[in-house]
């Protein structure tokens, strides 16, 4: 069995404080919280999230999602790019504040006991939901691939070299690794032999087109594929019926799940994509 | 300072048959089917769970994205998305019959016929207090606010509903109208036993970048903090004009806030949105009130609702 991830029992949902211990702000626009938070940080499972009420005015009113990004002892970290109030809102929270933290959220990222080997495809902030994932893999044939626009925007790779596990990179721009989409670098991986497709699986999150073509590969090539979707979000725990996404039902039927109690994390195979 | 002084505040509340140890109800949508909560607070200390709206079959429901966040606010276009009837009925009644508070199933249809079949049906239903209808929604093309929007409708709608249930019914109106006091005594001439109020406003959000709708059914209803003045004066008016207990809602976040819908006329009062914010508000409100009641010597919620003063 190559993951120490058990899927089998999921803690109670819970509203905690989480005390911040430390800020970095890693790039221009990405900032990594580190949290002392008990509950989260030993209760979590890798794909799972947590919701953060990021300020108690009334704007923004709603709690922001995000993934639990490392966890140690009784901290966790999270790991955020600014791309609206919210975030802004949290970027800029000195240590020592507390935050309001529900969690944990939705459904885990599966054992799958075929899986002897394990391919990691990150898409822009997919990291930050991927990396507990990574490292509770006690295997060693882990190829992570991580796509961003450009370099500026390239986060948790040293994460990943200390954890030990073949690293390939994807920039739009070519200012870093390979010139195209992540997904293509995933192609070219598997069509020239240096990621097999036996016994392996995939695990995903990023954008919704590039979830799509890891997807479509996946199904190409055989090769199971987890993906972790986002979507917009009020309750976070399967209330409101607000953070709906496709899937096919069991009569083939289209059919709307919800992300934040069904998944973040889907098998490809269920969802639809258009 | 007699003994009296120092008793704990009179909380409890009846809204037609319905008795509630306290006023504070979640609002229909906005607390799933009650389970879904159950990590977080003790059910059994919430006045009363206003389920989901159920229709006869189940709904698929709109298309994402379905939420947006505005100022103090939210719009959604769930498009009623719900486990049906008949699965209302197996699969989530039995949980939330045995929690132990007045349970309210939310029916909505595309026709009075619909109605009609929903509470006939729901009559008989072991661990039902009260049937809730909601004329109210703005997310679906037919049905929903399309009859509430309407005064004779209302009537009709209300009566055939009447004529098949013994159990409290109360009307839940939209406020997506020019004048609510006419729609809210057609529904108490009709026969309603009590009345919510008020259901989503209207609203459209705009991503200036795409120049896209942010909700993918372009439109949505608009709940939370900002909706909070208009629900307090549509209640006032509603209140002042029937004599049945009317349910106020729209933006409680606070104790304060609930205090103010009661004030303004109301006898219980309902949490949607804060739900979302924080999953323990009902709770919080309910300590919250209690507590404004002995700090300001008020022993029965009676003396609160409709006390408002003039100028
Ligand atoms: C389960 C889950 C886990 C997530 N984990 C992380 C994470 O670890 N790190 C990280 O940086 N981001 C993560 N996100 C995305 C993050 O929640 C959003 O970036 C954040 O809510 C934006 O808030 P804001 O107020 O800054 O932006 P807003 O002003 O609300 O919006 C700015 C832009 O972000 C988009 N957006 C808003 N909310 C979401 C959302 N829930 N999902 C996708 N797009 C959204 C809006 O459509 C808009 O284009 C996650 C999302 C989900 C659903
Ligand atoms: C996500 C969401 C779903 C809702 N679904 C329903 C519903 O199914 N039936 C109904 O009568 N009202 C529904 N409502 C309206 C609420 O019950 C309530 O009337 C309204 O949101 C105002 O209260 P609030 O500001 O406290 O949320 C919904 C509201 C929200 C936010
Ligand atoms: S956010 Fe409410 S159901 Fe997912």
């Amino acid at each position: 069995m190559s993951f120490l991830v058990n899927n089998q029992t999921c803690v109670p949902k819970r509203i905690t404080d989480a005390r911040i211990i430390s800020i970095d702000q890693v790039k221009p626009e990405h900032f990594r919280v580190k949290l002392h938070c008990p509950y989260i940080a030993l209760n979590s499972k890798p794909g799972q999230f947590i919701h953060v009420q990021v300020s108690n005015s009334y704007d923004p009113l709603l709690s922001r999602p995000l993934a639990v990004f490392r966890s140690q002892g009784e901290e966790f970290e999270i790991l955020f790019r600014v791309v609206g109030k919210g975030t802004k809102i949290l970027a800029e929270k000195c240590v020592g504040d507390n935050l309001l933290i529900v969690g944990p959220l939705g459904k885990c990222f599966p054992v799958d006991k075929k899986c002897q080997k394990a391919i990691i495809v990150s898409g822009g902030m997919g990291i930050a939901a991927l990396m507990s994932l990574i490292e509770g893999m006690t295997d060693q044939d882990i190829h992570v691939l991580l796509g961003v626009a450009t370099e500026k925007q390239l986060i948790g790779e040293d994460d990943l070299n200390d954890l030990g596990v073949k690293i390939h990179i994807a920039t739009d721009d070519g200012s870093r690794g390979y010139k195209g989409f992540v997904s293509e670098l995933l192609l070219k991986l598997i069509n020239d032999g240096i990621i097999s497709t036996e016994q392996n699986c995939i695990f995903a999150c990023g954008p919704i087109p590039m979830l799509k073509s890891v997807a479509y590969i996946g199904q190409e090539k055989g090769i199971q594929t987890y993906v972790s979707l986002e979507e917009r979000m009020a309750c976070g725990i399967g209330a409101c019926m607000g953070c709906a996404c496709r899937v096919v039902s069991s009569g083939n039927k289209l059919e709307y799940k919800m992300v934040c109690k069904d998944g973040p994390v889907f098998n490809a195979r269920e969802l639809i994509w258009d | 300072m007699g003994l009296i002084e120092i008793g704990k505040p009179e909380l409890s509340v009846r809204i037609a048959d319905i008795s509630m140890k306290n006023p504070v109800m979640v609002a229909s949508g906005t607390f799933g089917y009650g389970k879904e909560y159950a990590d977080f607070i003790d059910l059994a200390s919430i006045g009363a769970i206003v389920a989901k709206s159920i229709t006869l079959k189940p709904k698929l429901g709109n298309p994402p994205p379905r939420v947006c966040e505005t100022p103090a606010g939210m719009l959604n276009a769930i498009g009623l998305q719900n486990v049906g009837l008949e699965k209302f009925i197996t699969e989530k009644m039995p949980f939330l019959g045995e929690i132990g508070v007045p349970v309210i199933a939310s029916i909505s249809g595309e026709d009075i016929e619909d109605y009609v079949k929903l509470a006939s049906r729901l009559n008989s239903v072991k661990g039902l207090s009260g049937i809730e209808i909601n004329i109210s929604c703005p997310n679906v093309s037919c049905g929903g606010m399309a009859f509430g929007g309407d005064a004779s409708t209302t009537f009709n709608l209300v009566k055939s509903v009447r004529a098949v249930t013994e159990l409290t019914i109360i009307a839940k109106l939209t406020p997506n109208v020019t004048d609510i006091v006419t729609i809210a005594k057609n529904a108490e001439e009709a026969g309603a036993d009590a009345l919510s109020l008020i259901n989503t406003l209207l609203g459209m959000a705009i991503d200036i970048k795409t120049r896209k709708p942010k909700l993918a059914n372009i439109t949505g209803g608009l709940s939370g903090p900002a909706v909070r003045p208009v629900a307090v004066r549509m209640v006032w008016q509603v209140a002042d004009a029937v004599n049945i207990p009317v349910i106020g809602m729209g933006g409680i976040m606070t104790a304060e806030d609930a205090v103010e819908f009661m004030i303004a006329g109301a006898s219980a009062v309902a949490m949607g949105t804060a739900n979302f914010v924080n999953p323990q508000a009902v709770s919080e409100v309910i300590l919250g009130i209690e507590k404004f009641m002995i700090d300001n010597h008020i022993k029965s919620l009676q003396e609160l609702t409709g006390s408002l003063k003039t100028l």
